[in-house]
């Protein structure tokens, strides 16, 4: 690993001449195409993507263990003890606590467990659904495109938040409502990054070649097209896992979230805005929390979207 | 001997489009009016600058290009009129070699992942012997197996990519293979590697060639015969010696005089009092009346920029469209 960066710095050197020169594409590729290893090393070399990734692990691993490690697992549900209400924050109660007396610190990193894994789900299905979609839409073209796309175009046109909140509004407060809500518009997205992708992808001579040799069109969307045009849709997830989390949050603010006293860390929040400027630490923790998971997401984001080497907009 | 594939006046035309609703406002005829016919373990060469339809007229022949008019049979079995089976089918005899081979085959895939493909589609081995079987296709196109079987291409010279995309296409047992400027894009000292791997392959496996190229040198060392073609056109056609040693049509005394010479013994191919080639090849849109080719000739009269003229054979197999003879 030692030779990477002059290796790196003369790989760019070399790029901005063949380019001054206008040497063929073939050279140029030949740089381009880089191993696992150069791309990781990259991903190393960028401190805040470091970081990110530690601090995302760090909440991850917290938030699967914390019904066992929180100091109060006792408190993070419906418990009351108002001898103890809107203490501030203090060695026994790292975060202090809320008004019914239950300890901030545990029932946010529980807390934390809904939020995360609804923003991982979210734009995973997001993927699942929307991926295919514009593969078929942007190899099969015609009017199977125009059907797809013009469909994206309508979903593409409202905010997921609006839906999630008529279908919350139909199917009742719980978790797969908040799913399926927010899903139901999310894929939208993907469909038009994939289907742009496909198109580029699709003119390549590799893809005539396999034509060439007899080979179908589902494997050649599934063999060649789709290992071709996933990075933007891994980058996409990632950043879109932040964005996911904010609408989950959001959701919990505006009282449509989790029910109390099931802790949700955008709920959280709402609840602790009562009690503001003088008990600020029953909203300002959740928050936190929020923001920081968000923060280590971007930062994980930006850092793979280095790697991969991809624009996404 | 016996034909292999025979081009019989094909036509491939592109339409131009513009506005809305959309209006046909153009065709370019990129390959008009074709004949060749091509026999069994021959080496066939299509000559011509680029955008002169070659690259357009091989992929026709593969089904890539629908053809406008005229036929292709390979074997009296006309290529265009194929069922869906019949085709997957016969284009296994039928194989294609890009002039890139880093555009050609996928970035994403292994070598084995990229030999594996043509047998997983087509069904060919048992299960348990394909990684032999590519194994042996490898050691053909001399490349260690135990070397190559897991490499990537970023992690492959031009040669050897060139290598892999030619023991993709002997996997489905081919005995035609279309050469797309097989070496252009190749390092001069891999060239000559390539070309004689080529051409130990024929010999061993009794293949017939179409080798498209302008690497006039490339030309006159491996084909039998050969076409020279303008604008979609073919000028002359005849075996490769005749037409090197005494060319008819203008424009191929002008191509042959550009052969930059090195040695010695090209030296007598090298017309002589011929001026150099001058101007671009025009615009397939706006097609010159009559001859293609009569706004570059230095011999051009009257009758070129009236009359289109026809294909005349000239001598035994030598065939030339110009009014001059």
């Amino acid at each position: 690993m030692n030779g990477n960066p002059a290796r790196e710095r003369n790989q760019k050197k070399i790029k901005r001449i063949a380019a001054s020169f206008g040497i063929g594409s073939n050279f140029i590729q030949n740089i381009k195409s880089e191993t696992l290893r150069d791309r990781l090393y990259r991903f190393r070399k960028s401190k805040l993507s470091i970081i990110g990734l530690a601090m995302f692990l760090f909440f991850v691993v917290f938030a699967i263990l914390s019904p066992f490690i929180v100091p109060y697992p006792k408190e993070v549900g419906a418990y009351v003890n108002f001898s103890q209400a809107l203490r501030p924050v203090s060695l026994t109660h790292l975060f202090g606590t809320d008004e019914f007396g239950r300890d901030i610190f545990s029932r946010a990193f529980v807390g934390s467990r809904i939020t995360i894994f609804v923003g991982l789900i979210i734009p995973i299905i997001g993927a699942v659904i929307g991926v295919p979609l514009g593969l078929i839409a942007g190899y099969v073209g015609g009017k199977v495109e125009a059907a797809i796309m013009r469909v994206t175009d309508v979903f593409l046109s409202i905010p997921p938040l609006i839906i999630a909140i008529l279908v919350i509004g139909a199917m009742g407060h719980s978790m797969t409502s908040i799913i399926f809500g927010l899903s139901i518009d999310w894929w939208s997205w993907y469909v038009r990054m994939v289907h742009a992708e496909t198109l580029s992808v699709k003119q390549q001579n590799y893809i005539e070649a396999s034509r060439m040799l007899g080979t179908g069109r589902f494997r050649i969307i599934f063999s060649h097209i789709l290992p071709n045009s996933v990075f933007p849709v891994i980058v996409k997830i990632t950043l879109d896992m932040g964005y996911a989390i904010l609408n989950v949050a959001s959701l919990g603010f505006l009282g449509l979230g989790i029910y109390p006293p099931t802790p949700e860390l955008g709920a959280m929040v709402a609840e602790g805005r009562l009690y503001l400027p003088a008990y600020w630490w029953v909203s300002f923790f959740p928050a936190l929390i929020i923001l920081l998971i968000i923060l280590s997401i971007n930062f994980i984001g930006d850092g793979m979207r280095d790697v991969l080497d991809v624009e996404v907009t | 001997m016996a034909e292999i594939l025979t081009v019989d006046k094909a036509c491939v035309y592109f339409s131009i489009y513009r506005g809305f609703p959309k209006k046909l406002v153009g065709q370019i005829k990129a390959v008009d009016n074709i004949n060749l016919s091509i026999e069994k373990e021959e080496t066939y060469g299509i000559v011509g600058e680029s955008g002169s339809g070659k690259t357009t007229l091989a992929k026709a022949i593969m089904g890539i290009n629908p053809l406008d008019h005229g036929s292709i049979y390979y074997r009296h079995e006309e290529l265009n009129e194929l069922r869906k089976r019949d085709k997957k089918f016969i284009y296994r005899k039928i194989q294609y070699i890009y002039q890139d081979p880093s555009s050609s085959l996928d970035p994403r895939k292994s070598v084995k992942d990229i030999l594996m493909e043509p047998i997983k589609v087509h069904n060919l081995y048992p299960k348990e012997e394909r990684l032999r079987v590519i194994g042996e296709i490898l050691g053909a196109v001399d490349l260690p197996p135990s070397d190559f079987m897991s490499r990537y291409l970023a992690n492959l010279s031009g040669g050897q990519k060139q290598r892999i995309a030619i023991a993709r296409a002997l996997l489905l047992h081919p005995d035609f293979l279309i050469l797309d400027e097989p070496t252009s894009a190749l390092d001069v000292s891999v060239q000559a590697k390539i070309l004689e791997l080529l051409d130990s392959l024929k010999k061993r496996l009794n293949l017939t060639y179409l080798v498209i190229t302008h690497d006039l040198s490339v030309i006159s060392n491996v084909t039998n015969r050969i076409s020279i073609f303008y604008l979609g056109h073919t000028m002359e056609k005849g075996k490769t010696y005749d037409i090197f040693r005494e060319p008819l049509h203008p424009y191929t005394k002008l191509l042959l005089s550009s052969i930059p010479i090195i040695a010695e013994s090209e030296k007598k191919f090298k017309p002589s009092g011929v001026p150099t080639i001058e101007g671009e090849i025009p615009s397939f849109v706006n097609l010159p009346k009559g001859c293609r080719f009569s706004t570059r000739c230095p011999y051009v009269f009257d009758k070129c920029q009236s009359l289109e003229p026809e294909m005349k054979e000239v001598k035994g197999g030598h065939y030339v469209a110009c009014h001059l003879y």
